[in-house]
């Protein structure tokens, strides 16, 4: 610490004063006064003051909507009424015949857009066997998809016209989308119901 | 008891002192505010003051009679509705209480009527505050020294969008989860503080629990209240430098002095009647020319409907479907897409431009004197041929909204986007270079002022 008096370096009082040299300490040799000091403490405690606003900010972020993600053993239900069955209804495997296809939620988890199922029969056969089930959110900016197949039995987003897929898991064979819709694995459940038997094998929507 | 009274008022100097700030007024009894407030100091004052008379002098002021009748609305409607997406069984119904709140309102007529003023309002808001705009800049009036007052005019027209597009989140009917939704899609793809902006703006990721009440207070607070204070400011700046003045106030007036009609009572009166006016303009809309009812789209479902936004929104839509969808580039994790270069880029751009006219006009660089008249439009070409293009790029952004329901491709409106405007701009130059003559200096209108 060079705090230490330089007696050469004194205060003075110029030419015609009668008061004596005083020794300066190490602020003043450098020019500076009472005035520096104060300046520096007002700048430390305006940036401080400043930068704690980033506690209540960082607050203001995270108010999560509780989002109850599809499981397995989930059975799964009619999302809406446009395809013949009631919103909550259980969907039946015998419901759909070729090219058929529904809009389904795991039951109680309809709040969650995310777990909107596309579920769309490519081929023949009893309970799930023939069944194919994708998220219905399409990847590209996240509408849901039409819930009935086009012309040529493939999936169409209505927004901006990206094209999947059923058969081919949901492969992207148009549009601005560049990513397939992720799969979920189902299984038979109890009286011809279809129940969730996995996680979806990627992201939802857009990424 | 009387004569004793006036016995002892003459006996002596009892009457009390004359209080010393009473004004004379001719002999008559001076007013009990007057004696309070001194308002006559005030008339003096302010109240004395000229405001220039010209047929656009008024676009302003609309502007701010209309956010005033919004608030007024707004308040009225915020006493019935519940910003909340908590779904409540209503008449069998399971629905989200903002929408259920919003079909009470729908369903007692005068509050309807009240919120059809509150929507029409925002429109007329919105359309008089472009008007205002347009003639500022036509005019050339934002030059020195108002250039603090434009700006302020930029941010304040920038709020105002912004309070309209999170107003229309407020009803939450399938439109406006989904039209809100893009609006959080667009501010999410801000390479690098996309999430963390967009998380605070709409509180989490949309639809969140939180999303609507902070969409709520955002639209009642904290966009009303800057409006608010930056509008004070903007009138603030008009009071001490004064209005602009119209070019036949140089014939009439000396340098220097203000042509125009007192604030009180005159421009008062003709404020009022505006007010009045535009409330029954606004109540006759707002009862024949239904305003987006509920029923139109209906409560949020699983399926997403095809939403345009409103006009004065319609321009990022129909840009944003101008740009191809593979437009973007990646470098390394920050992806920049078409959402981003269409729904932030263009639109900061256009804001970036708007706010940096003053200085980019050169007549205003270093000027020495004052613009304090409004210059006639075509005696600026370059800026007139600027303006009239870029409105009318907006206005081919607003019809490329629709061009694939018009049944042109992308190539052909794209076409259309660029060459309009140009040859607009292009027709104006030559025009004005054909006509130069007529501009000679003798007929050239000097809109500083030498004072």
């Amino acid at each position: 610490m060079k705090h230490t008096l330089n007696p050469d370096k004194t205060a003075s009082p110029g030419k015609g004063d009668d008061r004596p040299n005083v020794p300066v300490d190490w602020l003043r040799q450098r020019g500076g006064s009472r005035r520096t000091v104060l300046g520096w403490m007002m700048g430390i405690a305006a940036g401080a003051f400043a930068v704690s606003f980033a506690v209540p900010a960082a607050a203001l972020k995270a108010l999560m909507l509780e989002k109850p993600v599809i499981a397995v053993g989930d059975v799964l239900t009619y999302a809406d009424a446009t395809t013949g069955g009631q919103p909550g209804q259980p969907f039946k495997a015998s419901d759909l015949a070729l090219g058929g296809s529904a809009q389904l939620f795991p039951i109680g988890k309809e709040t969650n857009q995310d777990n909107l199922l596309m579920v769309v029969r490519v081929a023949a056969g009893d309970g799930v066997a023939g069944l194919a089930a994708y998220s219905a959110i399409c990847t590209h900016l996240g509408c849901a998809v039409n819930e009935k197949l086009n012309r040529d039995s493939l999936i169409l987003c209505p927004c901006h016209g990206s094209i999947y897929d059923p058969a081919n898991h949901a492969a992207v064979r148009r549009g601005p989308s560049d990513r397939a819709l992720p799969g979920i694995p189902i299984a038979d459940g109890p009286n011809g119901t279809v129940l969730a038997n996995g996680l979806f094998d990627g992201p939802i929507g857009p990424q | 008891m009387l004569e004793t009274q006036r016995t002892s008022q003459t006996a002596g100097e009892a009457a009390p002192p004359e209080p010393t700030q009473t004004v004379s007024n001719g002999g008559k009894r001076v007013g009990w505010l007057e004696e309070r407030l001194q308002l006559s100091a005030l008339q003096a004052k302010y109240g004395r003051k000229a405001f220039p008379v010209h047929s656009t002098f008024f676009l302003g002021e609309m502007a701010a009679i209309s956010f005033l009748i919004l608030v007024v609305t707004g308040i009225y409607l915020g006493l019935i509705y519940t910003p909340s997406i908590t779904e409540i069984t209503v008449g069998g119904l399971k629905l989200p209480e903002a929408f259920a709140s919003v079909q009470l309102i729908e369903s007692i007529p005068a509050a309807n009527l009240i919120r059809n003023v509150h929507h029409w309002a925002a429109h007329v808001m919105i359309a008089t505050l472009l008007l205002h705009a347009f003639r500022v800049y036509f005019t050339g009036t934002y030059r020195k020294p108002r250039e603090i007052t434009w700006v302020l005019g930029v941010v304040l027209l920038g709020m105002t969008l912004a309070a309209g597009f999170v107003g229309y989140a407020l009803p939450w009917d399938a439109f406006a989860v989904t039209a809100t939704g893009i609006g959080f899609g667009l501010a999410r793809s801000i390479p690098v503080v996309g999430h963390l902006l967009s998380d605070l703006f709409f509180g989490g990721a949309f639809p969140s629990l939180g999303s609507l009440p902070r969409l709520y207070t955002i639209h009642v607070v904290v966009i009303p209240l800057s409006i608010l204070g930056l509008m004070s400011l903007h009138l603030l700046l008009v009071l001490k430098q004064k209005h602009s003045m119209p070019g036949y106030a140089k014939k009439l007036a000396e340098p220097g002095k203000v042509l125009g009609i007192a604030l009180w009572p005159y421009h008062a009166l003709l404020a009022g009647q505006l007010v009045f006016l535009m409330l029954g303009g606004l109540s006759l809309l707002a009862a024949f020319v239904p305003v987006h009812p509920l029923a139109a789209y209906g409560p949020p479902t699983p399926e997403t409907p095809m939403v345009k936004p409103d006009w004065y929104l319609l321009w990022i839509f129909g840009f944003l479907k101008l740009i191809p969808s593979g437009f973007g580039l990646t470098l390394g994790p920050i992806t920049i897409g078409p959402e981003f270069v269409g729904g932030v880029l263009f639109p900061g751009l256009v804001f970036g431009a708007l706010t940096l006219v003053p200085w980019l006009d050169r007549t205003n660089r270093r000027a020495l004197r004052r613009f304090e008249y409004m210059e006639p439009p075509p005696q600026a070409p370059l800026r007139l041929a600027l303006g009239v293009g870029s409105l009318t790029f907006v206005g081919m952004l607003l019809f490329a909204a629709y061009y694939d329901q018009v049944g042109l491709t992308l190539g052909q409106i794209w076409l259309l986007v660029l060459s309009v405007p140009l040859l607009l701009g292009i027709a104006i130059i030559g025009w004005s270079w054909l006509t130069r003559r007529r501009l000679r200096a003798a007929t050239r209108f000097d809109p500083t002022s030498a004072d």
